[in-house]
């Protein structure tokens, strides 16, 4: 198994104020394997994304992608997994405002051993007119694959979407989801989706439901659908 | 209301910031009150010490004794007063005492510790006399035979710079001193051994000129010395002219500035509130209640800097007072209280600032919907600076722009840098200017080592030296004197033009000195008109040119020219200048000068003095340094908490954040470093100028390349130290930040 989570617990609060973020969590996916994880707000969904992405660690639980261990990892070796293995796409995009798209995709860069082709991935992501604009100056589509273009730019072996398409028309979500679903087939990356939108299940391989802290099902979605024939 | 409850909440959450500001301002308001209260409780009891003391205005001494001090009165509505005085030897030693009954009309003398004079045998003496002789109060002192009881400790106002001659330099309490006995006791001395000098006051009626024209007429003016030009009076009045410029102008326009700086970086602080605002306005909140909300938090750092200030300079007051009065000075008085004036201004001023920059930052932050400050949309964005297609890395593109696209916030980045330099190289600037006067201008005034001041006009040439006709004059419509040297020999004494060509001292041609032409402003080719001191006859002197000296107020000619326009003999002197010592006795010289002595004195004088003054507000303005750079880089780490969280979440090292948002910037340093320097070489010039008359010389703004060196060292350290102690503010950056919303 590629991503391999382990009875993982996340507590925030203490006494009465007890939150169980995580509650003894337990999931794995395959390399390659486009995931969608499903659930209503306060679910933990995001808690997991980020102990997933290193930006977060369990109070006890195990979890490992490839062949990294997180939980073993001290702040340096989560910086270093975040830095080599992981791509993040945010609901709120987070692009560096004084930077340009293509320097935004920089960024990620030139702290990456073997970068893809900056022009490349804009041109994949049909950003190449776009590369010497501030995000100012995008819509909120193409500031989506901004981000995307910044994530996958380390040719990351996992990618991170939370809530990626929450900000976003129909119109420009579906853009920005077939562009997954082409790095996804082109790359061979893992990619992890959180969403509300119940619709984008469509197009995972593996699709999780979480609910309070707990994992309530997780299935191989036999029903695959591309992109263009998702309802979203 | 309920939102109070944020203000404890924020101050701790934001507590290196806020205590930053409250330190920052409680320093400068330090500063402020200190010396304000100090320099001005001191210069007050002053005035009110000569007031009380009937201070003379101006004292003289005449060829015929007056014996109708009544009748001068009533003609000329002044007072006058004879004031006898003897000179005694004290016992096994070389110290003499100058011995004065009370005087009852002017110059009235204070008891500034022990007791009064109650009995024949007791004696005051003048505090720093006492402390050279380790003599205290109860102490006896043998003095010519007799034997005194030290009763206590006296102030005379002519005497509070304690020279033995007026014309002396400067004074030396090891060997002279005054003390005050009772009258029925000074009665008892040889009158022989006595002199005498007038003191005189005038009234509103008086006609000065009158006076001096019928007392010259009528007995004869040996000297007249008008208040202004007594150094026994006038030095400890220059030593506070010396310091108004710095604590008048230099200080409080820092503390202003400081606070009008603290008070925009409080604004920005209150601009990263803007989504919170939002927020509350959505609420139902009114703008004017959120602006009053926030306002108190810029009130809080106000308050609490003002108070602290005010607290820590009361302790300072006393080690201040003793600095403001250089230690040839007698004490007069000892600060032991701050001003009212200046504990208002220090205690209104910071938080006024504050909480008005903070109201209007949060009543512009309210300018758009309440949806737009939720989501963090701007009305109007500015434009971005280009560089789009520059072929320079993200790195550094990132940096300019941050620099050059937010240009107030760079250039409060400046100002922050250059504010404690400018201190600094002030300080500096002005040590290094009065030390290079000292060196130079004993050195520039001549190849003469000695100056033999005779008691009487001689003709001819002198055995040895070079003869030389010297008096003063009085400008007219100005207090200050002015020496007409007639001279022949100029190996002795230079009388150069910038470029170091000589003038020619030929027949009726008149030099002055720069130190002059600057007082008296006047430039080649002007007449300046000089007026005898006794008989106030005038000389309208044609200027031919101005001669480099800078601590001289001198006029040269040939000797021929001079007597002429005396109407002396054309060989007659009164002044002997020597490159050796010469054998002349006390009875034939009124005084003798050395110029190692010239030096020591000036040095003694204005320099140490100044340079004991200047460190602590050197020490002070590395704090202020420091924190000024913490609290403005602070603002751009503020500002740029999503960057750096982003950047994080991307695997960048905190070291490298650093790099990329925190050390942007060191371009700016060399910037601040240069204006700071600049600005505060600039303030020391002003200084100088604006002072020239009461400092008596012409003092020129230089700072030495070791003095430019430390300026530069001492900033760059500021600024380090800040860097040092920012560089963990990116650690506690969470990654979550960037999980907010964070949209463009």
């Amino acid at each position: 198994m590629f991503i391999e989570v382990k009875n993982a617990v996340k507590q925030y609060g203490s006494g009465e104020s007890l939150i169980r973020a995580m509650d003894g969590v337990d999931f794995s996916a395959e390399q390659g394997e486009i995931t969608v994880i499903l659930g209503p707000s306060g679910s933990g969904k995001s808690t997991l994304l980020n102990m997933l992405g290193g930006i977060d660690s369990p109070d006890s639980g195990v979890i490992r992608i490839g062949k990294t261990e997180l939980t073993s990892q001290g702040k340096s070796g989560l910086s270093e997994y975040r830095r080599k293995h992981v791509g993040f796409v945010f609901q709120s995009y987070n692009l560096i405002p004084d930077l340009t798209v293509r320097e935004n995709v920089e960024v990620v860069a030139d702290i990456s051993k073997e970068p893809l082709s900056i022009d490349d991935l804009l041109e994949t992501l049909n950003l190449a007119k776009h590369k010497h604009k501030f995000p100012r100056e995008l819509s909120g589509g193409q500031q989506q694959r901004c981000a995307i273009a910044r994530a996958l730019v380390k040719n990351p072996q996992i990618l991170l979407c939370d809530e990626l398409t929450g900000a976003l028309d129909s119109k420009s979500s579906r853009d920005v989801l077939m562009m997954l679903e082409k790095i996804n087939r082109e790359f061979k990356t893992t990619i992890l989706i959180i969403t509300h939108n119940e619709g984008i299940a469509g197009m995972a391989d593996r699709i999780i439901r979480i609910h309070d802290g707990k994992i309530v099902e997780n299935s191989m979605n036999r029903k695959k659908l591309p992109v263009s024939d998702l309802e979203i | 209301m309920v939102l109070n409850k944020r203000y404890i909440r924020n101050f701790r959450s934001n507590l290196s910031f806020f205590l930053s500001i409250t330190i920052l301002t409680a320093l400068v308001v330090c500063l402020y009150v200190a010396f304000d209260s100090s320099y001005g409780v001191q210069q007050e009891s002053f005035n009110k010490l000569l007031d009380e003391a009937q201070l003379e205005d101006a004292q003289f001494m005449t060829l015929l004794p007056i014996d109708d001090v009544q009748e001068l009165e009533e003609k000329h509505h002044v007072t006058v007063e004879t004031q006898p005085y003897i000179d005694l030897h004290m016992e096994n030693s070389e110290a003499e005492v100058r011995i004065f009954a009370p005087s009852s009309a002017i110059n009235l003398y204070r008891v500034q510790d022990g007791r009064d004079l109650e009995s024949d045998t007791d004696i005051l003496l003048n505090g720093l006399f006492m402390q050279r002789q380790n003599l205290e109060i109860g102490d006896s002192i043998d003095l010519d035979g007799r034997t005194y009881h030290i009763c206590g400790e006296v102030i005379r106002t002519d005497y509070l710079f304690c020279l033995k001659n007026i014309t002396d330099t400067f004074s030396d309490s090891d060997r002279f001193g005054i003390g005050v006995v009772k009258e029925s006791a000074f009665v008892t001395y040889e009158k022989k051994d006595m002199a005498t000098v007038y003191a005189v006051r005038y009234s509103d009626k008086t006609d000065v000129t009158a006076f001096r024209k019928a007392l010259n007429e009528k007995y004869g003016t040996l000297s007249y010395v008008d208040v202004s030009n007594n150094s026994r009076i006038q030095s400890p009045k220059d030593q506070f002219d010396e310091l108004s410029y710095t604590v008048q102008i230099i200080l409080p326009t820092t503390m202003v500035f400081m606070v009008l700086l603290i008070a925009v970086v409080l604004g920005r602080k209150i601009k990263n509130e803007r989504k919170m605002i939002g927020v509350l306005h959505a609420l139902g909140y009114k703008r004017y209640e959120l602006a009053l909300h926030y306002s108190v938090l810029g009130a809080i750092p106000g308050i609490l800097g003002g108070i602290l200030g005010v607290l820590f300079s009361i302790p300072a007051l006393a080690p201040l007072s003793d600095m403001l009065i250089e230690d040839k000075m007698e004490v007069f008085y000892k600060v032991t209280h701050i001003t009212w004036k200046s504990s208002l201004i220090a205690l209104v001023l910071p938080t006024a600032c504050y909480v008005i920059a903070v109201f209007i930052t949060a009543l512009i932050n309210m300018r758009g919907s309440a949806i737009d400050m939720i989501k963090g949309l701007k009305k109007n964005k500015k434009k971005r600076m280009g560089l789009r297609k520059a072929k320079l890395s993200f790195r550094t593109k990132y940096k300019l722009r941050a620099v050059f696209g937010h240009l107030p916030r760079t250039l409060l980045v400046i100002c922050g840098i250059a504010l404690g330099g400018t201190l600094v190289a002030f300080t500096f600037a002005c040590v290094d200017s009065i030390q290079r006067y000292v060196d130079t201008s004993v050195k520039e005034t001549g190849e003469f080592e000695y100056e033999y001041f005779l008691s009487s006009v001689k003709t001819g040439v002198p055995d040895k030296g070079a003869a030389v006709m010297a008096a003063s004059f009085e400008v007219k419509d100005n207090p200050d004197l002015i020496t007409l040297m007639g001279i022949d020999d100029t190996s002795m004494i230079h009388v150069k033009d910038s470029d170091g060509n000589e003038f020619p001292l030929d027949e009726d041609k008149f030099y002055i000195s720069e130190m002059s032409a600057f007082a008296y402003h006047v430039k080649a080719g002007d007449t300046i008109t000089i007026r005898n001191i006794a008989d106030l006859k005038e000389y309208p002197v044609h200027v031919d040119g101005v001669f480099v000296n800078g601590s001289q107020s001198l006029m040269v000619a040939s000797r021929s020219s001079v007597n002429k326009l005396l109407s002396m003999p054309e060989n007659a002197y009164t002044l002997v200048m020597s490159k050796e010592k010469l054998p002349y006795r006390d009875s034939e010289l009124l005084r003798e000068v050395s110029k190692s002595s010239l030096s020591e004195a000036l040095d003694k004088t204005i320099n140490q003095g100044m340079k004991d003054l200047l460190m602590p507000i050197t020490v002070i303005a590395v704090i202020i340094s420091v924190i000024t750079t913490y609290l403005m880089v602070n603002i751009l780490l503020n500002e740029s908490t999503s960057v750096i969280s982003m950047l994080k979440v991307l695997g960048y090292r905190d070291g490298e954040i650093n790099r990329i948002v925190t050390y942007i910037y060191h371009l700016l340093l060399p910037i601040g470093i240069a204006l700071g320097i600049w600005l505060g070489t600039v303030l020391n010039r002003l200084n100088f100028e604006s002072q020239t008359a009461k400092y008596n010389s012409f003092i020129e703004n230089y700072v030495t390349p070791k003095s430019l060196l430390i300026c530069v060292g001492i900033t760059l350290a500021s600024y380090v130290i800040s860097m040092f102690l920012l560089s963990s503010k990116v650690k506690k950056v969470e990654m979550v930040e960037s999980l907010k919303n964070n949209q463009e």
